[in-house]
């Protein structure tokens, strides 16, 4: 991602909706708490908006704009790059990816990457786009089917668990137009 | 490591429509798409490989497609094809009396499977937004190249368009472009057409399956043209009648269409239809196929196929002024480039017109491989023949 890109993205995460913003803050990540137990990584992070309502957790995000967007609301989080996280092994009990890896032609060295720092017997929360609502951001890249997320997710010690559609109310889906599959892998 | 797909097909048009929708559902499956749907205008002057809709807007095409054509090709498969096409509409009665022993005539109403999006979830497809570099032949093996990423499958399907397909063999050092490059433009044109010198004494191909009528020279442009079955065609009007939706959404709309064929226009355009003799009148709807050459060319620095701007210009003029067509529009003439015989395949690349290549890493999926289809729908017969492919290929 380039400079520009960068700053592109930045204005466009801080150029939320209200609407969207009281389905994350009410909605989603009520959702998301279920399953978030010890201390949470957040990988892309963006403008920290999960991280901000989580304890214990720490964003990581590639776009240092974001990054420094969160440290000045004293929200933590890291910047990294060549999708490599700047922590130790097993020290995350919970890693979240929220609308990340479609983002990406290749996730597997982030997913496996992540996986190294979560602990044995911790979650990762893998939410992506369905199809009816991929095409609704440009920068979408793959859109990952339910058949390769439960079965050919190629991360070693990871299984997968469960998933669930958010929002999974049918009046809710009808407002916000942008429905996500989550997939919980917990590391073995 | 990079997962290794089953089958990549490139493109999200018809043509992956049809073959999805002989696809079983165990198998892994990308698709790749140039995405930017939404509003995105088709640019005649860029390379042309873009299509506008995501599935091709299958829901608004209707045609003819024929039997003669499957029966070349595939002699043992015509009741796959007569069974596919009964298969993708939603109500398959109806379709089915629109078979008869040479044609399958499309009706214009919504296909089952326009919905790709249906398709693609129903499958489970990846799709990968992108515009492909490259493809690789590898020993057991095909790769799609975007940037830097690579995307693996034990066959690809090139379902890009003849000139997204043949540009990608082009750019991958893959069956060597020639001189047949450009080879070919099609036209569509069905606005108050006055035929051209020669054509009123030759008669049309027998049952409706148009041979070439005219041949010859026109600014520099070699050509060749056909016409297709019209909006209206007293051959057919009992299967106008019991069948209320072929060529038309409505039965009132159907009776319709009788009460306004004592118009001059459309009783003329009927004989032309059943005779082949033109007598004239305006509001006619026989519909033209022009193939001309010199249109498109391949530039080796950029690596595109482009189109010849001062040859189209040149071209459209004369279909004009010396054919007399009016309300011409560029974009309709600017429709297809034709495949067969502007590639030189080598061993891994096919045609899945040919059933010995369906064995390939690579194949390619288009209209234009087939020599020539005549009046019959191309998109839909390709469409018919991709999915008679995968049926086989996967059996």
């Amino acid at each position: 991602m380039n400079e520009a890109d960068m700053i592109q993205y930045h204005e466009w995460l801080l150029r939320r909706s209200w609407k969207g913003y009281l389905y994350r803050r009410y909605y989603l990540y009520p959702r998301l708490w279920r399953y978030v137990r010890g201390k949470t990584l957040d990988v892309g992070c963006g403008i920290g908006d999960f991280i901000g309502l989580t304890k214990n957790s720490i964003g990581a995000d590639i776009n240092k704009y974001n990054v420094q967007y969160c440290l000045n609301k004293n929200i933590d989080a890291v910047l990294f790059s060549n999708n490599k996280l700047p922590f130790d092994e097993n020290s995350f009990d919970c890693v979240i990816f929220d609308n990340v890896i479609e983002h990406i032609y290749d996730s597997n060295d982030i997913l496996n990457d992540a996986a190294r720092v979560l602990s044995k017997g911790g979650l990762m929360v893998i939410g992506v786009p369905v199809f009816k609502h991929f095409f609704h951001d440009a920068d979408h890249k793959i859109y990952h089917s339910k058949d390769s997320m439960m079965n050919a997710l190629l991360v070693p010690r990871m299984e997968y668990e469960s998933d669930f559609n958010t929002p999974s109310n049918s009046i809710l889906k009808l407002i916000f137009k942008h429905t996500c599959r989550w997939y919980v892998y917990k590391k073995t | 490591m990079t997962k290794l797909y089953d089958l990549i097909i490139i493109g999200s048009g018809p043509i992956c429509a049809g073959i999805l929708h002989g696809i079983p559902d165990n198998l892994s499956i990308a698709v790749i798409t140039h995405g930017g749907y939404g509003g995105y205008e088709v640019d005649v002057n860029g390379d042309l490989t873009y299509a506008n809709r995501f599935g091709g807007g299958l829901d608004e095409w209707h045609g003819v497609s024929s039997l003669a054509l499957y029966k070349k090709h595939y002699p043992s498969d015509m009741a796959l094809a007569k069974e596919f096409f009964s298969e993708i509409y939603m109500e398959r009665e109806e379709i089915c009396e629109c078979i008869d022993e040479s044609h399958i005539y499309i009706p214009n109403k919504k296909i089952d499977l326009h919905n790709l999006v249906e398709l693609i979830e129903s499958l489970n497809c990846d799709v990968i937004v992108g515009n492909v570099d490259s493809v690789n032949l590898e020993s057991f093996y095909a790769e799609a190249i975007i940037g830097d990423a690579r995307f693996r499958a034990k066959k690809i399907i090139l379902a890009a368009g003849a000139i997204g397909s043949m540009r990608l063999l082009s750019n991958s050092g893959l069956g060597t472009p020639n001189a047949y490059i450009g080879n070919h433009i099609n036209g569509y044109c069905n606005f108050n057409v006055k035929p051209p010198e020669g054509a009123l004494s030759i008669k049309r191909g027998k049952g409706g399956h148009a041979k070439p009528i005219v041949s010859g020279i026109l600014s520099g442009h070699e050509y060749i043209q056909y016409h297709r079955p019209s909006l209206f065609d007293f051959r057919y009007k009992d299967m106008l009648i019991k069948n209320k939706s072929t060529y038309s959404r409505s039965k009132s709309e159907v009776y319709s269409k009788i009460l306004r064929a004592m118009s001059p226009g459309l009783i003329s355009e009927a004989i032309y239809n059943r005779y082949g003799y033109w007598i004239g009148g305006s509001n006619s709807n026989v519909y033209y196929q022009i193939e001309s050459t010199n249109v498109y060319y391949y530039d080796h620095q950029k690596k595109l196929i482009l189109v010849d701007q001062n040859n189209l210009k040149s071209f459209n003029h004369s279909l004009k002024s010396d054919f007399g067509f009016k309300q011409l529009c560029e974009e309709t003439i600017v429709s297809g480039i034709h495949f067969y015989n502007s590639v030189n395949p080598v061993d891994g690349i096919g045609i899945i017109a040919n059933k010995e290549s369906w064995s390939n890493t690579i194949l390619v999926a288009d209209s234009s491989c087939l020599k020539s289809i005549g009046g019959a729908h191309h998109t839909f017969s390709i469409m018919a023949m991709g999915n008679l492919a995968a049926r086989r290929i996967y059996e």
